[in-house]
């Protein structure tokens, strides 16, 4: 992986994301820190992670979400397969449970 | 009274040669004369714990059954939510604050009746291996006070090594409860992730933080621990029920034939003359007792540092979110809007450490990195799994260096927070694992204490706290006392 640049404009996006407002001595410190950080984030860049030993946080962690944007209706086929699904209107009818003229 | 163990406390309460009411008043005594010097507690709960010590001996004075720990006091680390002292993680981000509930770990400590005589000092939010990350200011070590307490439970090991409780909660995420034992000269251990409930724990880094005791000896924390271990499935979903919550009935087992690995990483290359030739005097006495120590190999403990110091940081800056100023906690006076309102209360409260994780966690879950960073570490962290899986096929308990030091001078590593991180190296990868372990006191070098630290197969403190219990069997290292607090 490519070794990023800390500096100023980054330790502003992170300092924004995180919520925080730092002063510019802060700033400035957590720059030289978050570098040396940086360095040792990428001493993980060697070290061989054979596919057995592959972690299963991905898998069981990271599921794959859906693509977050609208979709339509489900069709009239796929609605058949619901039991109270209407094919007539596309919305879903809760049956009633109790008969009105009972209570009546 | 200080010298003597919580079982040997139990026995005279029960026999009524004191009462709680006594012991009580002894303690809160001790922490009025002896804290100014440590600033080890940030509460004392002067009425409630005297309320709860008389209680107790009114159902004894009844003839009422009770608990082992009944009338025996406890600290408790500022970290742990408690419903009738304030709870402030040592942050100005949450002064003031004081919880509707108990965390899990306290509740079961008050129905044993034990009785809870204040709060103690810590790294802020638990970030930090020095006790100097703390709003309430530095704690100072009982055995040399130009010296650091270690951290993050500073505070709840000088207060046990000062005898300012006979015990105190601690909390480990990285060797919280271990590195400060060792440098208190006391025992501490980190039970199995699952062990103890994590419900009412203020969270730093939540895949890896467990509760545990801090007391004098293993068997005080054997004992200590069968209280605090509890099945908690409906407020903590990492809680794992155990087949016994029983860790002391079995710790007079001999340790004959028991395998020790020493990993080669840790005892090869240690860089400490003094503080190697106090491990190998543990190890022979080790040995004299029956067991066999034996050299292994740990190929990836090497990388915890870098791991750890991705994954814990990038769990905080998640988990300390939600300190916003908008619902508990410090909040600004003014603010042009809501945004500024969270961003310049998190600034106010929190620390430089804190915030210095909070970037750390923030940057390595930007866009773009999170893959090569965060499930990299992940990763290691299989890799450092493995290690340990491997070596239990060979030993029934590994040992290994708590720190790689005696406790530093105070102010030592402030100017370069990287060098402190690298202290925790022995420590950090139990808690990738999610191993028991303990430290206990095994010599001293130039007058401060030095640790050994037991690991244990997931699940095995009894194992642990047994090996520990035989050694203080035969040694008194653990019986000794500040020169300063030793009256």
């Amino acid at each position: 992986m490519n070794k990023s640049t800390i500096d100023c404009a980054e330790i502003d996006r992170i300092s924004k994301a995180s919520a925080l407002e730092l002063t510019e001595q802060l700033r400035e410190r957590l720059r030289s820190d978050l570098s040396k950080m940086d360095d040792l984030f990428h001493s993980m860049d060697d070290i061989e992670v054979c596919p057995t030993k592959q972690s299963d946080y991905t898998d069981t962690t990271c599921l794959s979400l859906r693509e977050d944007k609208s979709t339509e209706s489900p069709n009239k086929e796929q609605g058949t397969c619901y039991t109270y699904y209407d094919n007539e209107t596309g919305y879903f009818t809760v049956p009633k449970v109790i008969n009105q003229n009972e209570i009546e | 009274m200080n010298h003597q163990s919580i079982c040997e406390l139990s026995d005279a309460l029960s026999s009524k040669k004191i009462s709680a009411v006594e012991l009580c008043q002894h303690y809160l005594k001790r922490i009025k004369q002896l804290d100014k010097t440590y600033n080890a507690v940030t509460h004392i709960a002067e009425t409630t714990s005297m309320e709860s010590a008389k209680r107790v001996d009114e159902a004894r004075a009844k003839g009422q059954a009770l608990h082992q720990l009944a009338g025996v006091p406890l600290l408790v680390k500022e970290n742990f939510c408690t419903k009738d002292m304030p709870t402030t993680c040592a942050s100005k981000a949450l002064s003031g604050y004081q919880s509707p509930f108990d965390a899990t770990i306290i509740s079961n400590c008050r129905s044993a009746g034990m009785v809870m005589l204040g709060k103690c000092n810590m790294d802020e939010f638990a970030m930090g291996g020095s006790n100097e990350n703390s709003a309430a200011g530095a704690v100072k070590n009982p055995w040399k006070t130009t010296h650091v307490p270690g951290g993050s439970s500073g505070g709840s090991a000088a207060a046990v090594a000062a005898r300012l409780a006979p015990a105190a909660t601690g909390s480990d995420t990285g060797g919280s409860i271990r590195q400060p034992a060792g440098f208190c000269g006391i025992t501490g251990i980190k039970p199995s992730y699952g062990v103890i409930s994590r419900y009412g724990m203020i969270a730093f880094a939540s895949s890896l933080d467990q509760a545990g005791p801090m007391a004098p000896s293993a068997e005080d924390c054997a004992v200590l621990l069968s209280t605090m271990a509890s099945h908690d499935p409906n407020n903590d979903m990492t809680s794992v029920a155990q087949k016994s919550y029983d860790y002391h009935s079995n710790l007079g087992q001999s340790i004959r034939g028991m395998k020790l690995g020493l990993p080669k990483q840790y005892f090869n290359e240690f860089g400490d003359k003094a503080v190697e030739s106090a491990m190998q005097n543990a190890i022979s006495e080790l040995e004299k007792l029956g067991a066999i120590c034996v050299e292994i190999d740990l190929p990836d403990v090497k990388h915890c540092i870098s791991a750890y110091y991705t994954i814990a940081p990038c769990e905080a800056s998640s988990n300390l979110a939600r300190f916003d100023g908008n619902v508990y906690g410090h909040r600004c006076q003014s603010s042009e809007n809501i945004e500024t309102m969270y961003a310049r209360s998190r600034s106010q409260g929190f620390g430089d450490e804190v915030k210095r994780r909070i970037m750390i966690g923030t940057y390595a879950l930007s866009s773009g990195y999170h893959n090569d960073y965060y499930n990299k570490a992940q990763n290691i962290r299989n890799l450092i799994r493995h290690d340990f899986d491997e070596a239990w096929s060979e030993v029934d308990a590994i040992l290994a260096p708590t720190a790689p030091s005696t406790a530093f001078r105070l102010n030592q590593f402030l100017d370069d927070p990287t060098k402190m991180y690298q202290q925790d190296v022995y420590t950090i990868p139990v808690n990738l694992a999610e191993l028991p372990a303990l430290s206990m006191p095994i010599g001293f070098v130039n007058d401060l204490p030095v640790g050994l630290q037991i690991i244990g197969k997931k699940w095995d403190e009894e194992t642990i706290l047994n090996c520990a219990h035989q050694y203080q069997c035969v040694t008194d290292w653990h019986k000794k006392l500040p020169p300063s607090v030793n009256y």
